[in-house]
């Protein structure tokens, strides 16, 4: 009978394994080693996406910087000496320009370094305090998962024979104990911390995970953190990513690869002196590129700092009360099985939406965020939903200082309870040439996609699909493949960003 | 309430984090029932995977804060399943010993659980109250061993065994009441 209870109830639909699963709560019994590995796993996925998200923008940067030089030379072979055209260009032709980016290119792959920032990380006084590699199997009790680690330690041999690979020996990687890791950059905006270290080594180009390499082909990756503020511990949780290293080069007489972190912090970090202690693990990726068993050592960097600069930022504040209309995209899904149901375009009146919008006047640019203060009286829970949560993101920003103008893309807007944040690239030695900043909001919608259709017989195919506003709901399908989206300004809706003078 | 999807949204890192911590058992154990035999490391691996699909696919959801936990069962399922398409490697059952004991010692009076509805037989499970129907669930739906329900119920394990062996055989009877 037990097997076939299994069997039976192995075959529960989604409502009666809800049923057994109410009745059942295992969260009490899952150990807490099992939950920090499930934990670090999680975090590495993400780290690993979000690294590969920063790789995918240097591209059209590049692209963009050429097209940037092209222009300079027009305008340079035309005789234009109109004062301030290098910051118009500057702005114009940088509309990647983003804290987190400009810090994950490598100092001397910078294009147009940024004076401002660059002054700014001066400020925070960063000095190393500790360079230390260790191998497995000598890990040292650093942080909280520690214990976990030592654990993998124990047991990778046995798992590295499992997966068929050969056992691990300390020996094959002695040779990692010539790195060593320096501070080069650290910058404090209030909300996230910024480091750019310098490892170096014998033999950077071994530790770049390049399967085309001649072996050892190994990655670095920094994974775990610990942050002491005037001696205390200050809370660091999963919101960090690391580019990896990346960027072989000679710095100060060595060789060696750069490495930036970025931690968004969750509350300010207190005026003070403040300790870093970034872990740096080595994966060998012959073994497994992604699995704990690939980890081969780490290396120990600890550094110092002092916060109080990045807690001193003056900021300003307005509101606006938006007009107009355009189309927005309303998707609605089962909310159990996600199977698709509909999507369509409606046009939506945004009269007496309110927003207030905070300028930050940092080193790193001009931070904006908008807060949703009151949506329109006549707006359903449907409206609301979809201008907070909507498929496609709907509101975004183009900013105007006379003739130049920049769109704020989707994904340089961080979007947090109710509130956009952006960046837009307007440093203070700027503000007196710029003289001030207009916003225009924008309202994005998807107008045309392709659907891919499961077909019984072939590998299914797409097909493409036009949505024009106020022509009702089609189902929505699950697989989207490519997609167009327009966006709508609300040009009566001008927001006035203040610039300070006497920068 | 859409808590949970708000917060997905909000700040997926560690939303998807906190998902983890309030319900990564029930993921776990869901992942082990298909994996059994399979190394913790694929189980692990696939769980991870189970919140990081989640995370990417944040902008897709549109879920009720008590649809989540069936969400969530049934991604770790699919996940489970494709990975061991994908791994294809023979596992070796692991089954726990004191309820292998137990089950060949029924195996002779097996009922044809096939012929009554998987409902009758899960309102059975259901209606024997706890803690039988949770060590039920746990051992035959979920996959744990015997220990692990014996810690999660803080019983002594040959207490689980013996509560799971006098269970199995009051369903029986509530069963055949049923069938006849």
């Amino acid at each position: 009978m037990t097997n076939d209870l299994s069997k039976v109830l192995s075959n529960a639909t989604d409502a009666e394994a809800s049923a057994l699963m109410d009745r059942f709560d295992p969260e009490a019994h899952l150990d807490e080693d099992t939950k920090a590995r499930l934990h670090a796993r999680i975090s590495q996925s993400i780290r690993e996406t979000k690294a590969s998200a920063k790789r995918k923008l240097r591209f059209p940067w590049k692209a963009v910087l050429g097209i940037a030089a092209a222009c300079a030379a027009v305008y340079l072979t035309l005789g234009f000496t109109v004062p301030g055209v290098a910051d118009t260009l500057y702005r114009v032709f940088h509309p990647d320009y983003r804290t987190e980016a400009y810090f994950s290119t490598p100092p001397e792959q910078r294009q147009d370094p940024v004076k401002d920032l660059e002054a700014a990380v001066g400020d925070f006084h960063a000095q190393d305090v500790e360079s230390k590699v260790e191998l497995l199997g000598e890990y040292t009790m650093l942080t909280r998962y520690d214990a976990e680690y030592n654990d993998m330690a124990n047991s990778t041999p046995t798992l590295r024979e499992t997966y068929g690979f050969s056992p691990y020996r300390q020996a094959d990687y002695v040779y990692l104990r010539d790195m060593r890791a320096s501070v080069r950059e650290l910058y404090y905006d209030g909300e996230r911390l910024f480091v750019t270290a310098f490892v170096a080594t014998e033999h950077p180009e071994w530790l770049l995970a390049d399967d085309e390499a001649t072996p050892p082909n190994l990655e670095l990756a920094v994974f775990d953190f610990q942050l002491t503020v005037n001696g205390e511990a200050f809370p660091i949780q999963w919101n960090v990513s690391s580019g990896g290293g990346s960027g072989i080069t000679v710095h100060d007489g060595e060789k060696g690869l750069w490495v930036s972190t970025e931690i968004d912090l969750t509350e300010p970090l207190p005026d003070g002196r403040c300790e870093l202690l970034m872990l740096y693990y080595v994966y060998d990726c012959d073994v497994d590129d992604m699995g704990a068993i690939g980890n081969v050592g780490r290396l120990i960097h600890r550094i110092s700092f002092v916060s109080d600069a990045g807690n001193r930022r003056a900021d300003a504040c307005t509101e606006a009360t938006f007009c107009g209309s355009a189309p927005m995209t309303f998707t609605f899904v089962d909310p159990v099985t996600l199977e698709e149901k509909t999507i369509e375009n409606r046009t939506v009146s945004f009269d007496g939406l309110k927003m207030r919008f905070t300028a930050q006047y940092l080193a790193s640019g001009l931070k904006i965020t908008a807060q949703l203060v009151a949506v329109p009286q006549d707006w359903t829970e449907a409206e609301k939903e979809a201008f907070l949560y909507g498929f496609f993101e709907p509101l975004t920003f183009e900013a105007q200082s006379g003739e130049d103008r920049i769109v704020v893309k989707n994904y340089e807007i961080s979007r947090k309870d109710g509130n956009w944040t952006f960046e837009l690239p307007v440093f203070p030695s700027e503000y007196e040439t710029v003289g001030a900043i207009t916003l225009i909001p924008r309202i994005r919608y998807l107008s045309e996609f392709d659907v891919y259709v499961q077909d019984s017989e072939t590998e299914g195919h797409y097909e493409h699909v036009v949505l024009k506003p106020d022509t009702g709901a089609i189902p929505r399908a699950e697989h989207f493949g490519q997609s167009t989206v327009l966006e709508t300004p609300l040009s009566e809706v001008r927001i006035e960003i203040p610039l300070p003078k006497g920068e | 309430m859409k808590h949970w999807i708000t917060r997905l949204r909000n700040d997926p890192e560690r939303a998807v984090h906190a998902l983890m911590d309030a319900h990564g058992g029930l993921v776990y154990y869901t992942v082990r029932r298909v994996l059994a035999g399979y190394p913790e490391d694929d189980i692990e691996e696939c769980v991870s995977d189970t919140f990081f699909y989640v995370y990417r696919n944040r902008d897709r959801l549109d879920l009720e804060d008590d649809a989540i936990k069936a969400y969530l069962g049934k991604t770790a399922l699919h996940r489970a399943i494709d990975h061991k398409r994908k791994v294809a490697r023979i596992p070796t059952p692991t089954e726990d010993a004191l309820f292998d004991a137990d089950a060949s010692a029924q195996s002779a009076e097996e009922l044809a659980v096939s012929e009554l509805t998987r409902g009758e037989l899960i309102e059975s499970i259901l209606a024997l109250g706890d803690p039988d129907a949770t060590i039920l669930i746990a051992k035959y739906f979920i996959g744990m061993k015997g220990k692990e329900i014996a810690a999660l119920l803080h019983m002594k394990e040959n207490t689980v065994v013996s509560r799971a062996s006098r269970a199995l055989k009051q369903l029986r009877n509530t069963l055949k009441g049923a069938e006849s």
